[in-house]
């Protein structure tokens, strides 16, 4: 016999209404929810028992009788008391935990528009940067947990989902983001170091969602929206390029000593030459040519959306959460897009009272149409690289011609054209918009763990998991004979290419496998109701394979565009590697707590890895931390507005065996020859042998405390480390008389350290209105301590030499290293003034004029010379921080989430072509404009002359500080507006929830930067060289609508 | 599991460890030795120290590179070929060490071990030799090195001592090289070019008396090594036509589609970027001035051969000889890059006959290189008819003006130029007054070179490695 009952849900202390409150019938699947006013009503066998839970409440349970209102009033959890974190091997209760571990739920990832999981938690952890290196819809942002502690062997954290340890430099993309339930970031060494060898940059801890018992579920979740370019560089138009150029051959004519009064196009130089001073005879009449913006050509607005269905549920016996998600990005770079799709089937199921199994897998598939963007304006298939050839083209050709043709058919453009300058680029449509032009990157993945928990006595847990994950990646290009590429362009306008010499097409095929098996023993037990002991022991064995084939067609050999792919080529050339990686280890933890209040966890990993020299295999890594619940102690209770704080302590060591596989063993590289016109294959030593080779090593400490105040509605956390990493790997320059320039070995040490702060707090819970705030903040100090031998500094060169960072002893990772500037000189006088400012030709003639770039003389001796140059930047910011406010009025909900990064130095390398004010391509408003033009008219003193194809000495000196720009910013992340529709509706739609929001994502960024977005890395994950924008795929704005919809 | 799973080998690789065991092995380290003949260690930026740093060829614009060599800015740091050449020569002298080391212990046929020695040896001299004419002082490593610490302990020798080396090698080579190969083995050192490389290096420490016999004995070469004098200059070049009889010397290329990875830069290199009746465009690096092209003689064919204009406006000029106009993708080139051949024998030849006081004897030689030039005998040099201004030789001090110019049209854009000024000590004085003639100016100011010039600057980042043991050189 049933009965309906109705009431309300309160939260016990500020008796305001709580909705969402989930009602479940005992013994039943049968359930409800309270609507925004906390009201509900359900219907139950009479005298059955109705469980109320909420998150961060305590359960409570009522019975279910006739007639009766109920009032319900839930007490929050004090603290979460029983909220588990997710730690290496195991759980743990977050009131016990003595390591720096900070998670972070779905609940603080919902309203974020994020292709990947790493995006969700960009700005929400402290002490966790994400970056997003490119804005190219496929590529995974750029991860460092407490800065960073390797040169060479990477940066990237562990990730483990669900148990299984992924392999490293693993697509992060493939992971749907909306299975996620918790991410879990182990940030000391004391939590990671049960990782061992592959714990030093940090573990992310990633755990997917789950069915509950009697809770079926269905959800759908959908948005859809549009992506723009937030924000374009300024570079000539068409007026100011004509102007440009009309000004500045004539001041090269005036510089030659040419009489004024030679018209125009019969300038003729000493060496007959008419390049440069003259200009073309259209721009007499500047309106008769088009007026391009390439950058509007190549950018559009683009779609994306994602669609979501999930069910989750299941009995006490098993439970079962599925979903599939489909998830489409256009680019904002005409042409490329990001598709993914995955199927997750998560299941657990308790076989007896001793006996549980469960498996979690996880196919995906994601395709990404790429081109070419960053960089040089020539890709490395030699075809136009989008980004940067749109930035230097001049704004006076149009992008195609008036027969619909590209300009100078075939695409070679010429700047600007034959008759004056040189310079060529291709035609960066042409890739963009040929409908064969192809560059299709796949992935097919699959994760699965399945596991067997035996437990035969209570408290005595026996786990064995066995994981598995499997990349299948392919990359076909195929670029037919309509698109033209460099050197085969024909650079003289209209000119038709001869056919199919241009096509090309490759087909690379990455095979990945990593397979874990894992085998741990648990035992639990609580002595005395004092004494909490968790011992955990295991043996682990990883294995990972990795197998790469590519085929590529020979050039030439294509005879036309019949066959779109590699088998077009009469000749296909092709190459293949494979190399394998073991990895054996033993480990072990404790975790002691008395009555809560005395905590210690230490562990201790041993672990022996395929990839190191002979003499150095196996490693071990001890940890150990201690905290201590002040506020359980007697003395405590008294304070009434503190609520909880601990305070902890950890140490522990760590390696990162991220090296590459048989970095010890000397191999042989294949440099080949030819005799009578056939092939002699040759052998060489690539590198020299170091049978030593060993892992980097992590020392870290942690020191912090945790704390709640009144009543929990303010929760602080504070840690300070200090992170040392020694034997550092890196190739090594060394004498290249060696016949090697470098030698891969373990040669430094590097400290990091810094603080981190969180704060939550609840500043206003009303019965309407709700208003809740974190906020977080990290710094972090990196300085090198130890470089090879002799602490010599290590410098590294940008493509093109651009730019020059270095690593020196006592000095930040990888400042800008070079010339400091010293204004432009104004006139003769200050010419002659300054010889000490001049560069000397090796003739020992002082170089530099009115115009040119001044050089500071750092060393004061009179002279420049290589050694003025000097530490002019650091790419390492000085603190980055998050801050979010969620804010509910009703049925609204308002998330504002801004992010931000202060104090870090980006090479802008794109103003290295187009702010260097020759006459070679288009160039930045801001540099011509404010260039030096005459004694009376200066410019800014930042940007030297105009001059021909190449910049004197001076004002080419590229290692120096000129276009080394602040990358602080201040981004507002995010901002969603949600409503959620009253349960009246909802019941009548016969549906559980219904929420509708819009979304804005990467709304606004306060920067003084002058390039798309501070935040960005042509080197992408590079600690040698980070911080270099060149012509980076920009970041998007994105927009969108959503409706998430319960059943 | 076995703790011993975890130790693994390379599987797509081969390791030092299985290497150098058989004689296939030494042959196949040989071709890794002479692969080093492509890059910076000799030809490909060859041309930047003996042309472009000269009056007969000039940078093309837009590459800052280029541009150093053309106006002696050359910056120890930025200057990437300067940095090239130091470390391909080196990479190639450590591969020679290493298999001159390895090969002792090898059984296998003993003319075969005594070939590959002399071949090693023959590009282990000219590795050191293009290090010690660009460099001077320089390490001297004449062994394998195990360790990194080692390489630490070297610093520069003085060039003499490398001279000495060099020689040394040449002459270790020459008895233990053949005269000529099987038509399969074309482009190996052979004993010919030893000895002539041997005498270039004498004649640049200038000891010509050392090395008139071993040009004779080139000259006097009967049977199947003989050289010779092909009768049309365009020939000698010609992608078609690699391993011709004067060629003694030359880098190897094919076309990719013939030997995969085999093509060759110099049509892409040398050929015009544009506006020429080529199909395929190219970076006219070392782009030819017209101060060579007016130095041409009338009726000189080899000017029209070795540099032609571009047919757009800017008639710009470009490097023709080595065009290959048959193809239209770079890599389908197969021109070979000529080190040393029959005409530089026959000039080096007059020139040591002058220097020993006998320029009549000289005479015959160059003549023979002048009437394959002019097509006819018209314009041989002659000691007897003052009134034909262009062909008369007043002594040898003349004869040594002449045979200097006549190196310079007959050898153009073959990385010569620079060391034969500077090894005549004509290097200032012929520069700077090139300059002066045609105002080639950096920055306003007309360029000069100094004494400094007669030596390029050593690489900044080896000196910034090893820098008690490596300094700079005057100047830079």
């Amino acid at each position: 016999q049933s009965v309906t009952v109705s009431g309300t849900v309160s939260d016990s202390n500020e008796n305001i209404l709580l909705p969402g409150v989930s009602i479940r019938v005992k013994n039943s699947s049968a359930g409800s929810i309270t609507d925004v006013n906390g009201a509900f009503t359900i219907t139950a066998p009479r005298g059955e028992t109705l469980i109320f839970s909420f998150i961060g409440y305590e359960a409570q349970e009522a019975v279910a009788n006739d007639n009766v209102e109920m009032q319900i009033k839930l007490n929050p959890q004090s603290k979460n008391l029983n909220e588990v974190v997710v730690v290496g091997y195991g759980t743990q209760k977050k009131v016990s935990l003595t390591g720096a571990v900070s998670s972070i739920s779905s609940r603080d990832v919902k309203n974020q528009i994020t292709k990947n999981v790493l995006e969700g938690i960009a700005g929400q952890i402290a002490g966790v940067q994400v970056t997003a290196s490119t804005g190219r819809p496929g590529a995974a942002p750029v991860i460092r947990v407490r800065g960073s502690g390797s040169i060479s062997a990477g940066n990237e954290p562990l990730y483990v989902v669900d148990g299984l340890p992924l392999g490293s430099g693993s697509d992060i993309n493939t992971i749907n983001p909306n299975d996620i339930e918790t991410m879990d970031v182990l940030k000391d060494a004391s939590s990671q170091a049960i990782y061992g060898s592959r714990g030093s940059n940090g573990v992310v801890l990633i755990t997917t969602k789950k069915g509950k018992a009697g809770q079926s579920k269905v959800e759908f979740n959908y948005y859809t929206g549009f992506q723009n370019v937030p924000k374009l560089i300024d570079v000539l138009d068409r007026n100011q390029e004509i102007q440009y150029w009309k000004e500045t051959s004539s001041a090269l004519w005036a510089e030659m000593g040419g009489d004024p009064n030679v018209p125009n196009g019969s300038r003729v130089a000493p060496d007959g030459s008419k390049k440069f001073i003259n200009y073309l005879p259209e721009y007499d009449n500047p309106s008769s040519l088009p007026n391009t913006n390439w950058q509007k050509e190549i950018f559009r607005t683009a779609p994306t959306s994602n669609y979501q269905l999930s069910v989750r549920g299941g009995t006490d016996k098993l439970q079962y959460f599925v979903s599939g998600n489909y998830f489409m990005g256009d680019g904002v770079l005409k042409a490329t897009d990001w598709k993914r799709y995955t199927v997750r089937i998560n299941l657990d199921a308790t076989v007896n009272k001793y006996f549980r199994i469960g498996a979690n897998l996880s196919p995906s598939y994601v395709v990404e149409n790429r081109r070419w963007s960053d960089g040089y304006v020539d890709s490395p298939d030699g075809d136009a690289s989008a980004t940067m050839t749109a930035m230097v083209l001049p704004s006076s050709i149009a992008p195609k011609t008036p027969d619909g043709l590209y300009d100078g058919t075939g695409g070679g453009i010429n700047i600007p054209y034959t008759s004056i300058g040189w310079a060529g680029a291709n035609n960066p449509l042409q890739p963009l918009e040929d409908p064969n032009y192809k560059f299709v990157e796949e992935k097919a993945r699959i994760t699965g763990i399945t596991y067997a928990e035996l437990e035969p006595v209570r408290g005595l847990v026996f786990r064995t998991d066995f994981g598995l994950d499997r990349i299948d990646g392919v990359i076909n290009k195929y670029r037919p004979s309509t698109v033209s590429n460099y050197p085969n362009q024909v650079k003289t306008r209209y000119q038709p290419l001869a056919k199919a010499i241009t096509i090309r097409s490759s087909q690379q095929n990455l095979q990945d496998l990593t397979f874990s098996w894992n085998n741990t023993l648990t035992w639990q037990k609580i002595f005395a109701e004092a004494h909490e002991l968790n011992i955990l022991a295991g043996y682990s064995y990883q294995k990972g394979i990795n197998e790469t084939a590519s085929l590529t067609g020979a050039a030439g050999t294509y005879q036309n565009d019949a066959v779109q792919y590699v088998t077009g080529a009469a000749t296909i050339n092709g190459n293949a590697a494979k190399s394998e990686w073991n990895l054996l280890s033993y480990l072990s933890r404790i975790n002691y707590s008395y009555k809560d209040k005395y905590l210690l966890s230490a562990s201790v990993r041993r672990d022996g890895s395929s990839r190191f020299g002979k003499n150095n295999r196996f490693a071990i890594f001890p940890a150990a931390s201690i905290g201590w619940r002040v506020t359980e102690e007697p003395f405590m209770k008294s304070i009434t507005n503190l609520n909880e704080l601990k305070v902890r302590i950890g140490y522990g060591k760590t390696g990162n065996f991220n090296i590459g596989n048989y970095s010890s063993i000397p191999q042989l590289t294949s440099d080949n020859y030819n005799f009578g016109g056939g092939l002699a294959v040759g052998y060489a030593p690539q590198s020299l042998a170091n049978e030593n080779l060993s892992w980097e090593t992590n020392t870290s400490i942690d020191a912090g405390f945790d704390m709640g105040l009144f009543k929990n509605r303010l929760n602080i956390s504070l840690d300070i480390y200090k992170r040392i990493t020694d034997n550092l790997l890196y190739n090594l320059p060394i004498p290249s008389l060696s016949g090697f320039t470098s030698v891969f070995a373990n040669i430094g040490k590097i400290e990091n350290k810094g603080f981190e702060l969180s704060l939550n707090t609840i500043n206003f819970s009303g019965k309407n209105f709700q208003w809740s705030s974190s906020f977080n903040f990290s710094r972090n100090r990196n300085i090198v301590l130890r470089l090879g031998k002799d602490n010599l500094p290590i410098t590294s060169f940008s493509s093109g030499n651009y730019s020059m960072q270095r690593m020196e002893v006592g000095k930040p990772l990888s400042y800008f290293y070079g010339y400091k500037l010293g204004g432009i000189f104004k006139d003769q006088q200050d010419v002659d003034a300054h010889p000490e400012m001049r560069r000397k030709s090796a003739t020992g003639e002082l170089l530099g004029e009115p115009g040119d770039s001044k050089i500071v003389d750092i060393n004061g001796d009179g002279i420049i010379t290589p050694d003025d140059r000097t530490e002019i930047g650091d790419p390492n910011p000085d603190f980055t921080y998050g801050f979010t406010n969620r804010f509910t009025y009703k049925a609204f909900d308002l998330d504002i989430q801004i992010q931000g990064v202060q104090g870090n130095d980006v090479q802008f390398i794109t103003a290295r072509y187009i702010g260097s004010n020759t006459l070679v391509w288009n160039q930045l408003t801001e540099s011509v404009l404010n260039r030096w033009k005459s004694p009376s008219e200066p410019g800014n003193g930042i940007y030297a002359r105009a001059e021909g194809p190449i910049a004197a000495v001076g004002n080419a000196e590229t290692q120096s500080d000129r276009f080394l720009r602040n990358g602080s910013y201040l981004r507002i992340r995010n901002v969603t507006l949600g409503y959620n529709l009253p349960s009246l509706l909802t019941k009548k739609l016969h549906i559980s929830s219904l929420r509708i929001y819009a979304s804005a994502q990467n709304l606004h960024t306060f920067s003084k930067y002058i390039g798309y977005n501070p935040d960005v890395s042509v080197n992408g994950e590079s600690v040698t060289l980070p911080g270099n924008d060149f012509a980076t795929y920009p970041l998007a704005r994105t927009f969108t609508f959503g409706v998430n919809l319960g059943l | 599991c076995k703790e011993n799973i975890i130790d693994l080998v390379p599987v797509s690789t081969p390791t030092t460890e299985t290497f150098y065991k058989t004689s296939d092995d030494m042959i196949n380290a040989l071709n890794g030795v002479y692969y080093i003949l492509r890059t910076n260690a000799a030809a490909s930026t060859e041309f930047f120290y003996g042309d472009i740093a000269t009056d007969d060829a000039r940078a093309v614009p837009g590459y800052p590179d280029h541009a150093d060599f053309d106006n002696f800015t050359l910056n120890p740091t930025a200057t990437a070929p300067i940095n090239g050449r130091w470390n391909d020569a080196y990479k190639g002298i450590s591969r020679a060490n290493i298999l001159l080391e390895k090969i002792e212990a090898i059984s296998m046929d003993n003319n075969l071990k005594n070939r590959i020695i002399g071949e090693t040896k023959f590009l282990r001299a000219y590795y050191y030799f293009n290090l010690v004419k660009v460099y001077g002082d320089v390490p001297l490593i004449l062994k394998e090195l195990k360790t990194p610490d080692e390489a630490y302990t070297y610093g520069r020798e003085p060039a003499s001592n490398i001279y000495a080396q060099v020689e040394k090698d040449f002459n270790d080579a020459i008895p233990l090289l053949p005269a000529s190969y099987p038509a399969a083995e074309l482009g190996r050192a052979t004993s010919g070019a030893a000895k002539g490389m041997l005498a270039r290096v004498l004649m640049y420490e200038k000891k010509f008396s050392q090395a008139a016999p071993l040009l004779n004995s080139i000259i006097s070469e009967q049977g199947e090594a003989k050289y010779q004098l092909l009768p049309n200059y365009a020939d000698v070049f010609r992608y078609d036509n690699g391993n011709n009889k004067e060629i003694l010397f030359a880098v190897q290329y094919t076309p990719n589609a013939v030997v995969s990875g085999q093509g060759s830069p110099p049509t892409s290199t040398f050929g015009p970027i544009t506006g020429a009746d080529v199909p395929l465009f190219g970076s006219n690096a070392n782009q030819p001035t017209l101060d060579i092209y007016n130095a041409f003689e009338k009726g000189d064919l080899r000017r029209d051969i070795s540099i032609a204009f571009t047919t757009d406006a800017n008639k710009m000029t470009y490097v023709n000889k080595f065009i290959n106009k048959s193809v239209l993708l770079r890599a389908e080139d197969g021109t070979d890059y000529p080190v040393l051949r029959y005409a530089d024998i026959l000039l080096m030849y007059a020139e040591c006959l002058n220097e020993a006081g006998t320029p009549a004897l000289a005479l015959p030689y160059i003549n023979q290189v002048r009437e394959r030039a002019f097509g006819n005998n018209a314009h041989n040099l002659q000691s007897t008819d003052q009134t034909a201004t262009s062909t008369y030789v007043s002594g040898q001090a003349d004869l040594r003006e002449k045979i200097l110019k006549e190196r310079r049209l007959e050898l153009c854009f073959e990385g010569l130029r620079f060391f034969d000024l500077l090894r005549t000590d004509h290097l200032e004085s012929v520069l700077n007054n090139y300059f002066t003639k045609n105002q080639v100016t950096l920055n306003g100011a007309i360029i000069q070179i100094g004494a400094n010039n007669k030596l390029f600057p050593i690489p900044q980042a080896q000196i910034d490695v090893n820098p008690s043991k490596i300094k700079q050189n005057p100047g830079y």
